[in-house]
């Protein structure tokens, strides 16, 4: 398939900046700079289009078209958090910072009660599962929550009963920490995986053969400078 | 001498190591096996299990960094709801509420893949689906689109005002939604927002997180969830709409092979040293 000429620079500035960011991992140098300012810098841009666009579409012009009393109090409070860019006016900025932690606060707790306490609890009314491997799961993770605990309390010192019982816990906490690592680990590999293409696909593969011999260029001159000093 | 590596030399011979080993399969099919999970079934025949004319709200809350790990699951899971509207009338609101970048790549799904694929012939915007775009609070929006959808969202994508689009005069709370779903790397703010409601929710969610989901799963708040690429790639294998996961999945094992060789080779090497020190020093 015959490819565009914006197709061929696409493929080349992708493979280009991916190879620039990656050079990090060899050493710090001037491509890994340029590609991170410019990620920096073009992020910037883009949200600020981003939320001016979605500012204007979604409150601007429904408030022009309406007036509803529900607009006209977000725009107000909008307005009132940029009066932090004048010293003497910071206050009326607290206003609408206080509003948006209240609710942010509010609408957290609220389905926090529901979701994270009482819909984790309520599937475990009973000790008696499904099966076998339900109950034990139950068990487990009732000595898990409650050695775990044992763990982080600071207000008596870990000695007989309480130092055993906090080991469990915090043997329960490893291994949960393995888990997340694992896990973590699992989807940092597929960050890289998916960049791949990109460099050994099409024109991106003229990118990296110049990456490689730009690092072996420099690995060759860097020993040299070595061996005479 | 001895051929010892510096501290530096050994992280970059990893990294050397790594990048051939994961560019490995995009040059050469290695061809693994990759079995189909219960959860990716189950996240298959949840979306299928739709009522015919239901209502399906999607929550794109990606990044242009979970995309490379999610994008092409999100691909495959745009298509398989968009096959599922133009068979059985199933109406699909998209949205996204975590930052712009969501409502970017949801756009762009569409554009650049729905409507060349053919997902979207005999479909017409407005009465088959509608794109909210970008609703910004996040939390407060999850809330705002099971509570009151036209006031969290006074327009579309493109600007339209939420009361000139056809399909959403009958779609304003939950109780006009069949199946909820979203893609991204958070869970608690969704179950938090959505959990309790009674109506089945499906996730496709980063490896990174996915220990985050499992309480959610254990509890049978989350109905089930794609757990990663990996998960992805069973999605893709399951609808037919196969993609870059679909092809990570060889590189994805490769990487995996070396991080378990890089925690048990150094830990053999020394437990091995630390004894032939002991047996040394006791003679």
């Amino acid at each position: 398939m015959e490819m565009t000429e914006l197709e061929i620079f696409t493929q080349l500035l992708t493979a280009s900046l991916i190879i620039m960011v990656w050079s990090f991992l060899y050493r710090e140098n001037v491509f890994y700079r340029i590609a991170e300012h410019l990620a920096i810098g073009s992020f910037f841009g883009y949200i600020l289009y981003m939320s001016l666009k979605t500012l204007y579409d979604k409150t601007l012009v429904p408030l022009a078209a309406t007036w509803a009393p529900d607009l006209v109090l977000v725009t107000i409070i909008g307005i009132l958090m940029w009066t932090r860019l004048v010293p003497k006016l910071v206050w009326p900025s607290r206003i609408s910072i206080s509003v948006l932690a209240g609710i942010s606060m509010a609408v957290a707790v609220t389905g926090a009660v529901s979701g994270q306490i009482i819909g984790q609890i309520r599937p475990m009314g009973s000790w008696a599962g499904q099966d076998l491997m339900t109950n034990v799961n139950n068990i487990i993770s009732a000595v898990a929550a409650f050695t775990s605990l044992a763990f982080f309390t600071y207000t008596k010192e870990h000695k007989g009963v309480l130092r055993v019982v906090s080991r469990i816990g915090r043997t329960f906490i490893m291994v949960c920490f393995g888990a997340i690592l694992g896990t973590f680990l699992m989807g940092n590999l597929a960050f890289s995986i998916g960049q791949i293409p990109s460099l050994v696909t099409g024109y991106g593969v003229y990118v990296s053969v110049a990456g490689i011999i730009l690092i072996m260029a420099d690995l060759i001159l860097s020993k040299r400078k070595m061996e005479r000093s | 001498m001895s051929p010892k590596l510096s501290p530096l030399n050994q992280d970059r011979l990893i990294f050397i190591v790594y990048i051939l080993l994961i560019a490995l399969p995009s040059l050469l099919v290695v061809g693994l096996p990759l079995p189909v999970t219960s959860l990716a079934k189950s996240f298959h025949s949840t979306i299928e299990g739709v009522r015919d004319r239901g209502v399906v709200l999607w929550v794109t809350d990606q990044t242009f960094g979970t995309w490379v790990e999610l994008g092409s699951g999100e691909i495959a899971i745009y298509k398989h709801l968009f096959s599922l509207a133009q068979r059985r009338g199933i109406r699909l609101v998209f949205a996204t509420t975590y930052n712009a970048d969501g409502a970017v790549l949801s756009a762009s799904i569409v554009q650049d893949h729905i409507i060349p694929g053919g997902f979207a012939k005999g479909l017409k915007y407005g009465e088959n689906w509608v794109q909210l775009g970008w609703l910004p609070g996040w939390e407060a929006s999850l809330r705002g689109l099971v509570t009151d959808i036209h006031k969290v969202a006074r327009a579309d994508y493109f600007g339209t005002p939420i009361e000139k689009i056809p399909m959403m005069k009958d779609i304003t709370s939950v109780k006009d939604i069949d199946l909820l779903g979203h893609s991204g790397y958070y869970i608690d703010e969704y179950g938090r927002q959505w959990g309790g409601l009674g109506k089945p929710w499906v996730v496709s969610i980063s490896a990174t997180t996915v220990a985050m989901a499992k309480p959610w799963f254990e509890k049978g708040i989350v109905t089930t969830y794609l757990n990663g690429q990996r998960g992805c790639a069973e999605y893709e294998a399951l609808t037919g709409y196969r993609g870059l996961a679909t092809s990570a999945m060889d590189a994805q094992s490769l990487g995996h092979l070396l991080a378990i060789a890089i925690l048990i080779v150094p830990n053999a090497l020394y437990l091995a040293r630390k004894g032939l020190r002991r047996s040394n020093s006791t003679r």
